[in-house]
């Protein structure tokens, strides 16, 4: 970085400035790929992705369809009226399969919408904080360190007794749980920035606040933020199930893998351990593949990333 | 040092208040009125006026806030109504059994992790490692809850070596401590595994080699020592979140602590209970990390210059 040209001084800088980052790119895939954990978790990724998106076409049926008459059945047997459940049927007859399919589809939106969520709004605090310190600096601070001092779990369960379950609520609460630590890692990344060489050259040629954080700074820090991104899903997942599995979480209109795990606990201690293993492996598998995915990630793009 | 204890404390008080507006605010934005939940559905107008003046709810919010809150500090957060007390004593009755599990699962975590963390790395790339490397995976990726009731349905169903719920006696401890235990344990032992991986070549240990130590006093006399400083530091961070995790672990194995006190509330509707449990919980968690921060600078005297 010492011996770069200034990029932004000129317009023809920008060149400069993106070809030490295609290079690594170009080495990054297959480096990404030589890894087997990685290019694992990545395909039990796309798995999951997949079966999620098409799950009206793979499922055998709805996941609030009952059928009284084919209650219990173990998996992979055939019921009493002739339907084949690969994971089994629960307590009022609705297909395990079809529900785990269908849970997918909301614990991975919600966790996804929560990154989203979350993780844009603490890179815009980290950012501004970061970059104009003082006052914001220290209100983002104070306000992050007086959240902190609430448990999610407990945050989640003071607001969803007040505002009452639904999906976009989560989605906000897991929003909130997680945008600290972006807000924390960009501004420690802007602070150091902002003193930067670059930024210096780029501020004398007269760019403007605004153009320095989107073009130099916000650039330069998309690394950690993407690694930090991939790590926070899997937590999410986590916490979403969680949340949902206590009855503060997902309505019981749209069940994620933690509220079908509710709904078969009350049968783990008659044997039915079809009910909450299949829902909680898929929890534990995509956790597993997001971590594996994620810290493939950072080797690749940074291993000295230490998040 | 006296003047980082007084400054934390300060910050510690602030956050605190900070904590109590933030539930008093939420709990008058529940939706109903306060006065008519507290009353049978029978109750007449004026009861319900008699009430509302009696919880002070005729007065302005500012005003609401300042008797809330001197209720609050002489330790009166209203009445349970589930089990028919005053919410403070439900809650505080309820927290040594969770403190007891917390405590229970840390003893497991260390105990397991730093042993396992130590083989893992002397014998890296064994089948040991391997092992290690997957039960901290394993750790890490199961949500406590369903940790929780796949350990009752092998230990509790299919075993039948275990109790499945309820608490009592040491057996009862092991499967919520083990649920609870699971996350931190997998951290310190990747933890411990990399931290020993980093300074068994340094010149130091060699050096200790060298001089003809045995191995067992070369690993845990010289190179653990390394690790211990982010063994704390991770440890305490950990602590509070235990706290938090309790309350899952708590409701999967009925175990009496403040956890199934507030999920008994979420699903009674005691917003009464809601708000103390939460603002005592709270309330402990800060204290856990103030303690934490000041034994830092006790041990660390950077920590309070900085």
């Amino acid at each position: 970085m010492t011996s770069q040209p200034l990029p932004g001084a000129t317009t023809s800088g920008r060149a400069e400035e993106t070809t030490p980052s295609r290079a690594r790119a170009g080495t990054a895939v297959p480096r990404f790929f030589r890894s087997r954990r990685a290019a694992g978790g990545l395909f039990v990724l796309l798995l999951i992705a997949l079966s999620a998106v098409a799950a009206p076409l793979l499922a055998p049926t709805g996941p609030l369809e009952m059928n009284p008459r084919i209650r219990l059945v173990p998996p992979l047997q055939t019921s009493a009226v002739g339907s084949f459940h690969l994971f089994g049927t629960d307590h009022v007859g609705r297909d395990l399969f079809s529900r785990v399919l269908y849970g997918g589809r909301i614990s991975v939106s919600v966790a996804l919408t929560a990154i989203l969520l979350g993780g844009s709004f603490g890179v815009v605090v980290g950012l501004l904080a970061g970059y104009y310190g003082r006052g914001l600096d220290a209100v983002a601070m104070r306000l992050a360190d007086l959240q902190l001092a609430i448990p999610t779990i407990l945050l989640a369960i003071a607001i969803v007794a007040v505002v009452g379950r639904d999906l976009v609520v989560l989605s906000v609460i897991l929003a909130i749980s997680t945008w600290i630590i972006f807000a924390r890692t960009v501004r420690g990344t802007t602070l150091a920035l902002r003193e930067s060489a670059f930024v210096e050259a780029a501020r004398a040629a007269g760019a403007g606040d605004g153009r320095i954080i989107v073009r130099h700074i916000l650039r330069n820090t998309w690394t950690p933020i993407i690694v930090l991104a991939s790590q926070q899903v899997a937590l999410m997942i986590i916490l979403e199930s969680s949340l949902s599995f206590i009855g503060a979480g997902a309505p019981a209109t749209s069940p994620s893998w933690g509220s079908i795990v509710a709904d078969g606990r009350d049968y783990v201690l008659s044997g039915n351990w079809w009910l909450t293993t299949f829902p909680g492996l898929a929890i534990a598998v995509s956790v597993l593949a997001i971590n594996f995915f994620g810290d493939g990630l950072r080797d690749v793009l940074d291993p000295r990333l230490r998040i | 040092m006296t003047g980082y204890v007084v400054r934390r404390l300060i910050q510690a008080v602030g956050v605190v208040v900070g904590v109590s507006v933030f539930i008093f605010c939420l709990v008058r934005l529940l939706p109903g009125d306060p006065a008519r939940m507290m009353l049978p559905e029978s109750a007449s107008a004026e009861q319900v006026q008699a009430m509302r003046r009696s919880l002070g709810l005729d007065q302005p919010i500012p005003v609401q806030y300042v008797i809330f809150a001197s209720q609050a500090v002489r330790g009166d957060l209203g009445r349970s109504l589930f089990y028919g007390a005053p919410a403070t004593e439900v809650v505080l009755g309820h927290l040594p059994a969770t403190l007891q599990l917390a405590g229970f699962s840390l003893s497991f975590a260390l105990l397991v992790a730093v042993p396992v963390g130590v083989l893992s790395a002397v014998r890296r790339d064994s089948i040991w490692d391997f092992l290690a490397i997957g039960l901290a995976l394993a750790g890490q990726s199961m949500p406590a809850f369903w940790l929780g009731l796949t350990l009752i349905l092998v230990f509790a169903v299919l075993l039948g070596v275990l109790p499945a719920a309820g608490s009592g006696s040491l057996a009862h401890l092991i499967l919520p401590g083990i649920t609870l235990g699971a996350y931190l344990m997998a951290l310190v032992t990747r933890l411990v595994r990399s931290g020993l991986l980093d300074v068994l070549n340094e010149d130091y240990v060699r050096t200790a080699r060298a001089k003809g130590l045995g191995a067992w006093a070369v690993t845990y006399g010289h190179a653990l020592r390394n690790v211990l400083i982010p063994l704390i530091t991770v440890v305490g961070l950990q602590l509070g979140s235990l706290l938090g995790g309790a309350v899952i672990t708590e409701t999967v194995f009925a175990w009496p602590g403040v956890g199934t006190v507030l999920f008994t509330a979420i699903n009674a509707r005691d917003y009464p209970l809601i708000q103390a449990s939460v603002l005592l919980l709270s309330i402990f968690f800060v204290l856990i990390n103030l303690a934490v921060d000041l034994l830092y600078a006790y041990v660390d005297p950077r920590i309070r210059h900085a």
